[in-house]
């Protein structure tokens, strides 16, 4: 990997100290950079494609709304009537990043889409947005994307690849030969319909469904076995009093987390409903989810269907029934008091208790089901009802190998799918692709499988295209563009419907859908569809109040069969392959942002180390860095570990979607793909693979750690308490510690300067929040921070103005986790100000600790003398150079150049911003009506902002709140970040 | 000035200060004295007086301290002031080391001033010296008064102290 | 009455007989004749370290400071380590000159001219971090207070930085004035020993036409003792400001209040040994044996002593301090200095300046200019040492153990750091060629200084010194204190 790593110059400069070489002085990162370098040199021409390209969108913007395809630049004298420069337009939408589908606010500014926010409107992600759905907007104008359709590679055009596209298949359908579409489960009713109406104009063709983590395939599959539908049910966490999750990272990437992590902090909100859901969590390895869980257990991966198995047992015994097929299996690993103490509680619960699992394994999912059935929780905390119903007749990706195998298929189309990449049978099926006459992509850029592929027709992103999607039973979501496609491309709907044989705008095929499908179901009183349709656009979400199918009943039959599989295999390491809550499967990985975002547990960025655990670790003698080869399958890969807590010792875990080699300039080479390793058990894939070999091979490579020290070594910075002892007392882990320990004495000579008006200030609730970093990235889209890239985050230097902490107490075999959001705490006597010589930090008079770039002359002074080390010097001029990339700049923040200090500013755009709102409606300003970009997306509505002069805000009540205390009071540096201790509900009593 | 002075000149330090003390006991008017180093006791033996540089150096102190401090004062709180640190605009501590730093430079540069003012030393000032009172000589200067012809008396009494040669010629006072 | 002390009880500061004639022969003659091979060799080599230096800081300003090891959690390290070490080194110079002189150290005549020169130098290499440390050094002006067009947006006097600025600068230009008052009257001997053309032309400008005058030489030593007067606080306001750089930050290990009195120890402590280091090279290449005697080496050795103790029981003071205080911060910040990842840099730090200096005790080792030469080295290093230690390992783990790191310099750095010498050694070896390097004026005047029946005699310069001993009864006794009591130029 190191290899083949983008060299940065000045790394070999320093290296070899070379005093020369001041000729790339000007493009340090002559070499592919996250966020866009030119390889000309900035200037140029780089003001004109500028304005071309803001022309564009304009218009771009201008057509999203009203239908009037528009390919020509508008020059930007002829301003459209939506577009005011220097306002910027919110367009309601949804997001594609996986499948949960949430709802988005695309904001544009003079027609170019550069923010994502969250839809409060959306009753299922309601506001929140995670860290991929962010940075959506980077990758809409990635210079890495197709521009135009081709053909092995040359350009063609739209008529000429239809015309070939259409010959084939006509062929391939007379000639009898299989027509087969491969696509991700998730695709929206109107996508599904067009996929309808092209299988029927091709009587040979059908569906393949392949998604890189088989969990929703697996969930539908073991709902096709106990309760007879291929659904994916509706989980209600916020209904939960008691969840116990195997392995499921609901919080981090698992099915819906943006939705599941608002449920779960309303589920625990301790303050506020003096309850809280006790969260179980048995898992292998170190997750997101696993972090935050109350009681967290270790268990090797081929234990936890053992462990399930003998839960649902338990439960059964105390439901009283019988339950056939359930295998006798051997005794899980887990001791027989903390299962009784599971089950106990579970049950104790019942209609409240909700159990979830992760991972790909059908067997695992079927217990799921059955634990739950025996709680009887239908309907409150996992609905089958309102789930969503899966393509139940498509083939599963071995079929479409065995039917290539076999030659009789006549034609391909990969529909947003990337198998090639994705799949251990890669390989295999790029080999076999050259024998069938018709093979497409429609992939956003030629990736892996289409380079294999005869024909490219690429597809826009999310915010060029229209679309909708169900996220639950009633709740249908419409993605609208923000801008007219970028480049020369058609949504894979236009496409279908165009090899179908009836052409039809997206548009046009999706409000007719639309007006016949959806429309008649909403109690619309009187008002026409036209009405309800603006209604939808502008919400980006509509409500059916249609009635709900009864849910199918559990029935037992299947179990013996399902189960037959779940044995105990007897292995020394266990491969477990993961998403990163930043990079996914891969299919987002050129995107600088979710690149250079730690990752939540590891604090991993650029690349995904093998974790592996500290006792194994050590037996090893191996340490961070250290190259190991990892060998399952007869493939072999070598990827560096990083010595995890909480990790098992059986496990290595290794996340997927790194090692890209067709996505782009910024992912490829990044990391180690460790698809290939990937099990194939009876043609399912299966990421969880027992029996691998790992040996140390004595090479070292350095980790691009954000964080390197995991103690608090005691220190008072995050305090937490016990849910019994916080009831109690709601100080209690709190109390302030006298002396140097923490605890405010603050003395002072003088009375301090008076803050007239507004005093702004943050809390974060330190309960709340999941670490799942959506506001990392928020704030670096919000406040254009450049991504650094690998070699300048392993000297530490990554740009993120706000980070999160994460520290890790007790034992390191299965420590207790907390994530603490850290930014510029706007210290009312702010060490840094005092020490500036040239004023280029000073107070404002609304309390906030206000940094002057371009006064600036970095000294660095400021930063060596914060207590929380939250200011970020630009080392060098981090490139925004990039003419496309350039794009996604917010006008509305500076962009910095080199050798100045930046920070924090606690978003005093959107402060002005709003504060001039206010002043022309002539109103006062009211709470809420600021949101700082961290706390807009944050799914757990763990960030508060407001005026602390206001005794009603928010934040003025919460900094009065009994959990509430500041960073370092000794020192007095009077932080106005307020933080909430955290609240854990293990049932151990005594608070920390 | 234009009349000739008489210079008497020595090769030894003790010899140079009798005759400056003899020469100016018998009530001649002394020009100067040269020396190629500073020769304690001269300063008596020609009745100068202490040098008033040290008020200079004095006043000039003071008014460094003053003009710092009020720059300060004036840039902090008064032009601009600005809430830095949570401090308040007048934070007289911290300004103390800057007055102490300019104290120091006023007084020091003006004295040394005031003194090549004082004692008319200039770059491409023209001033000859004596032939080797910079290197081992010492060298006396007598002022004529009204009647020329006592410099012979003069002369006498410094030959009488020792001195190796005498000369009659002009010196840019 | 005489300018030759009877004291039977001093030793002589010029160890052999020589008349004023032949002191000025002797301290010009190196600028008169040519240089020797090994003043070009030394020359050529600190002239090309000083060209490489100089590409080095180019290559970073043209680049930005990411060349150099700094990162988000140390923004501070070679820089101003070696800033600091430089300011330290630049002390002895002035202290030398000005604290010798009004403690009336006559011994000092023959090492302060070189010993302030050194000063000067020193202070232009430090002067250079400050400058290049910056992100932006184009805009270094900035941190003048200057009418301007932003308001008037002036500075922040509140700032220990900006107190560097006018402390550093003062600091430069009495020490500059300091030294050069005292050229005056030996660049008018050089004046007029030279033969016309263009040497005698330029010293004729630079001694601004000093011709001896009596009159003249009262004010000069007034003078002089004032400058002398103003200097000696100066020295200590100094590094007192350099030090409050940390002592008024909040960051564990640098908040300190003992940090002035620490720092301007260690710099008396550096600047001695790097007087030592350069006078011991000079003697023996010019020959100066006889003029900076063994004896001034010793007594620098035993001003090391001291100082070395005061160094050491700030270390110690610290420590103490930190314990006592309670404060975890403090606590923590000290006991990874002494045992956490930087620690070899601690026990360097430790060897060079607490034990090294003890060896002065040894009269062998304190009389052999070879062990002095040797021991001002590692003292130096030592002093560089500690200013890393404490710049570095109080940033690297401070408040939040999240943004905990590590720093290594950069082959930059280090070259930058080199360059420096680069460029000291290249002034020094000009200011040798082209200056006499000891007070002419001032050593002639302390000439036969208690060497008692010597004393130089009226003679022309053609015969060499008569030595004919004059019995000390020849002299009224009582004359004696009386020119002891008011000697001027020539402390007593």
């Amino acid at each position: 990997m190191s290899d083949s790593l983008p060299k940065y110059w000045q790394s070999l400069a320093e290296r070899a100290g070379d005093p020369g070489g001041s000729a790339q002085a000007h493009d340090e990162f002559a070499e592919p950079l996250p966020v866009g370098v030119a390889a000309t040199p900035p200037d140029a021409n780089s003001r004109r494609d500028f304005f071309k390209l803001m022309g564009l969108s304009a218009a771009a913007a201008m057509v999203a709304c009203q239908r009037a395809p528009v390919q020509k630049i508008i020059p930007y004298v002829a301003r459209p009537d939506e577009v005011t420069p220097g306002l910027a337009l919110w367009y309601a939408s949804t997001c594609n990043g996986c499948s949960a589908r949430c709802g988005l606010l695309l904001k544009t500014r003079d027609g170019r889409p550069i923010k994502v926010e969250g839809n409060d409107e959306h009753p299922v992600s309601r506001g929140g947005v995670c860290a991929v759905g962010q940075a959506s907007v980077l990758s809409l104008y990635d210079a890495s994307r197709a521009r135009f359709p081709s053909r092995a590679g040359t350009r063609v055009a739209w008529t000429e690849l239809d015309a070939d596209v259409t010959q084939a298949l006509r062929k391939a359908a007379e000639a009898g030969q299989g027509i087969r579409v491969v696509l991700p489960w998730h695709l929206g009713p109107t996508a599904e319909a067009a996929v309808k109406r092209f299988l029927a104009a091709y009587p040979t063709a059908r569906t393949v469904r392949d998604e890189p983590l088989g969990e929703l395939a697996a969930i539908a599959e073991a709902h096709r076995v106990t309760h007879g539908v291929h659904a994916v049910p509706d989980y209600r966490f916020d209904k939960a009093t008691v969840i116990a999750s195997f392995g499921a990272d609901f919080l981090g990437t698992w099915v819906s987390p943006v939705a599941f992590t608002r449920q779960y902090t309303e589920a625990r909100d301790a303050a506020g409903q003096r309850r809280m859901a006790r969260h179980y969590q048995v898992e292998a390895m170190m997750t997101l989810t696993g972090a935050s869980a109350d009681r967290r257990f270790v268990v090797a991966p081929s234990e936890l269907p053992l462990v399930l198995a003998d839960l649902v047992r338990r439960l059964a015994m105390k439901a009283g029934r019988e339950l056939p097929g359930l295998p006798t299996l051997p005794a899980p690993a887990l001791d027989e008091a903390t299962r009784e103490e599971l089950a106990k509680a579970l049950w104790a619960q019942r209609e409240g208790a909700l159990v979830v699992a992760g991972g790909d394994d059908v067997a695992t999912q079927v217990l799921v089901n059955t634990a739950n059935a025996l709680l009887g929780n239908e309907d409150r905390t996992v609905s089958l009802s309102a789930g969503t119903a899966l393509d139940a007749d498509a083939l599963s990706l071995e079929a479409l190998l065995t039917e290539l195998r076999a030659g009789t298929v006549g034609a391909v189309l990969f529909l947003g799918a990337n198998p090639v990449y994705t799949d251990p049978r890669g390989e295999e099926l790029a080999t076999l692709l050259k024998g069938v006459p018709l093979t497409l992509s429609t992939s956003d850029r030629r990736d892996e499988t289409a380079l294999h592929v005869g024909l490219h027709a690429p597809e826009p992103t999310a915010l060029e295209s229209w679309g909708d999607a169900v996220v639950r039973q009633g709740v249908v979501s419409l993605r609208q563009p923000a801008v007219a496609p970028l480049h020369e491309t058609r949504s894979a709907v236009e496409s279908l419907l165009q090899w179908a044989g009836a052409p039809q705008a997206h548009y046009d095929f999706l409000r007719a859908r639309w007006e016949e499908e959806v429309f008649p179901q909403v109690d619309a009183a009187g008002l026409g569809f036209g009405a309800f349709w603006d209604d939808a656009l502008r919400r980006g979400v509509a409500t059916l109040p249609g009635a709900r199918t009864k849910a199918p009943a559990f029935r037992e039959e299947g179990l013996a069969k399902a189960l037959a599989g779940v044995a105990r295999p007897s292995v020394d390491w266990e491969l477990v392959l993961y998403p990163t809550v930043a990079v996914r499967d891969g299919a987002v990985a050129n995107n600088g942002w979710l690149q250079e975002v730690a990752d939540p547990i590891t604090k991993a960025t650029w690349g995904n180390p093998a974790c592996i655990a500290p006792a194994r670790a050590e037996a090893l003698g191996l340490k961070d860095g250290d190259v190991v080869k990892v060998r399952a399958g007869g493939r072999t890969v070598s990827v560096p570990v990083l010595v995890q807590a909480g990790t098992h010792p059986s496990v290595i875990a290794v996340p997927v979607g790194y090692g890209r080699t067709r996505a782009g300039r910024v992912a490829d080479g990044v990391g180690v793909d460790v698809y290939p390793l990937t099990a194939v058990v009876d043609g399912r894939a299966r990421r969880s693979v027992p029996g691998v070999t790992v040996e140390a091979t004595g090479e070292q490579q350095a980790l691009a750690l954000t964080q390197t020290h995991h103690r608090l070594e005691g220190r008072p910075h995050v305090r937490e308490a016990e849910l019994a002892a916080f009831l109690a007392n709601p100080r209690a882990g709190n109390e302030a510690q006298s002396g140097h320990g923490g605890g405010g004495h603050s003395l002072s000579m003088w009375s301090g300067h008076e803050y007239k008006g507004h005093r702004w200030a943050l809390a974060v609730d330190l309960s709340a929040c999941t670490g799942c970093s959506a506001c990392v990235v928020s704030c670096q889209a919000e406040n254009n921070i450049p991504s650094v890239g690998r070699e300048e985050v392993l000297r530490r230097r990554e740009m993120h103005w706000m980070r999160i902490d994460r520290y890790y107490q007790g034992d390191e075999a299965n420590p207790q986790v907390v994530h603490q959001p850290m930014m510029c705490q706007h210290c009312e006597n702010a060490p840094c100000e005092t020490v500036c010589p040239v004023l280029a930090t000073v107070h404002s008079s609304e309390g906030l600790n206000q940094q002057v770039y371009n006064r600036c002359v970095g000294t660095r002074y400021c930063a060596n003398n914060c207590p929380t080390k939250v200011r970020r010097f630009n080392w060098f001029d981090y490139p925004h150079d990039e003419p496309l990339e350039r794009m996604v700049l917010n006008p509305d923040v500076v962009v910095r150049s080199r050798g100045v200090m930046e920070k924090c500013s606690m978003c005093v755009q959107r402060i002005q911003e709003s504060k001039a709102a206010a002043n022309r409606e002539g109103r006062p300003l009211r709470d809420g009506d600021i949101q700082t970009a961290c706390q807009q997306s944050c799914p757990a509505k763990a960030i508060h902002f407001g005026d602390a002069n206001d005794p009603d805000s928010q934040v003025a009540r919460l900094a009065k709140d009994g959990r509430a205390f500041r960073l370092l009071e000794e020192l007095n540096i009077g932080s106005s970040i307020t933080y909430l201790t955290k609240i854990r509900n293990t049932g151990s009593g005594s608070g920390t | 000035m234009s009349a000739p002075v008489l210079i008497g000149y020595f090769d030894n330090e003790t010899q140079v200060l009798d005759a400056t003390r003899a020469v100016r006991e018998a009530g001649f008017t002394l020009h100067d004295v040269y020396t190629p180093y500073a020769v304690h006791g001269m300063d008596d033996a020609m009745g100068l007086k202490p040098s008033r540089l040290t008020w200079v150096c004095f006043g000039a102190g003071l008014l460094g301290c003053t003009l710092a401090m009020s720059l300060q004062l004036y840039t902090s709180v008064v032009s601009w002031p600005l809430n830095v640190g949570g401090k308040p605009f007048n934070s007289f501590p911290a300004f103390i080391p800057v007055s102490f730093e300019l104290t120091v430079l006023f007084a020091a540069l003006t004295t040394v001033a005031a003194f090549l003012v004082r004692a008319r030393l200039f770059p491409g000032s023209r001033r000859p010296a004596l032939p080797r009172v910079t290197d081992d000589r010492f060298a006396i200067a007598v002022a004529p008064r009204e009647d020329p012809s006592e410099l012979n008396a003069a002369e006498d009494l410094m030959r009488s102290h020792g001195a190796v040669a005498t000369a009659l010629l002009e010196v840019a006072s | 009455m005489s300018n030759q002390h009877l004291s039977p009880l001093r030793e002589p500061l010029v160890t052999e007989p020589r008349s004023l004639g032949q002191l000025t022969e002797e301290i010009c003659a190196p600028m008169e004749r040519p240089p020797t091979w090994k003043w070009w060799v030394a020359f050529g080599i600190a002239v090309s370290v000083l060209g490489t230096g100089a590409g080095i800081v180019g290559y970073q300003v043209a680049t930005g400071i990411g060349v150099w090891g700094l990162n988000k959690t140390i923004g501070w390290a070679f820089d101003i380590t070696n800033f600091v070490f430089w300011v330290g080194i630049g002390h002895a110079g002035t202290l030398i000159s000005a604290i010798l002189f009004l403690f009336r150290q006559k011994w000092r005549t023959s090492i302060n001219r070189a010993a302030e020169a050194m000063t000067l130098f020193a202070v232009m290499c430090a002067a250079l971090f400050p400058l290049i440390h910056m992100g932006r050094p184009w805009l270094a002006f900035w941190v003048m207070p200057y009418p301007n067009s932003r308001g008037s947006l002036w500075v922040n006097f509140r700032s220990p930085l900006l107190w560097d600025v006018f402390a550093i600068s003062t600091y430069f230009t009495v020490s500059a004035v300091f030294w050069y008052v005292g050229l005056i009257p030996d660049l008018a001997t050089v004046r007029d020993r030279a033969k016309a053309g263009i040497r005698k032309a330029v010293f004729k400008v630079m001694s601004l036409g000093w011709t001896g005058s009596n009159r003249t030489w009262s004010r000069y030593e007034t003078v002089y003792l004032l400058l002398a007067g103003l200097a000696t606080p100066l020295v200590l306001s100094v590094h007192t400001i350099v030090s409050m750089d940390f002592a008024t930050s909040v960051i564990p290990g640098w908040h300190t209040t003992i940090f002035p009195p620490y720092f301007v120890a260690g710099a008396v402590f550096s600047g001695f040994a790097m007087v030592l280091t350069l006078m011991i090279i000079t003697r023996v290449v010019l020959g100066y044996e006889h003029l900076i005697t063994l004896r001034h080496l010793e007594n620098m050795t035993k001003i090391i002593i001291v100082t070395g103790g005061l160094v050491s029981l700030a270390y110690a003071t610290e420590f103490f301090i930190a314990w006592y205080s309670g404060n975890p911060y403090e606590r923590f910040a000290f006991m990874n200095r002494a045992f956490g990842p930087y620690a070899w840099a601690y026990w360097i730090m430790v060897t060079c300046n607490v034990v090294s200096p003890h060896l002065f005790w040894f009269k062998k080792i304190r009389t052999s200019p070879a062990a002095i030469f040797v021991l001002s080295l590692v003292i130096n290093v030592g002093m560089w040492f500690e200013r890393f230690v404490i710049i570095v390992t109080s940033l690297h783990r401070d408040f939040l153990p999240s943004s905990w790191a590590m720093y290594t310099p950069t082959m930059v750095e280090v070259g930058t750091f080199i360059g420096t010498f680069g460029l000291f050694f290249t002034l020094f070896l000009l200011f040798v060629r082209v200056l006499p390097i000891i007070s002419i004026g001032e050593v002639k005047s302390v000439l036969g200084f208690a060497r008692d029946g010597h004393e130089a005699q009226p003679q022309t310069p053609a015969t060499p010194a008569a030595e004919e001993p004059h019995p000390a009864a020849h002299r009224p006794v009582a004359a004696v204190p009386l020119a002891i009591a008011t000697r001027k130029d020539v402390p007593v």
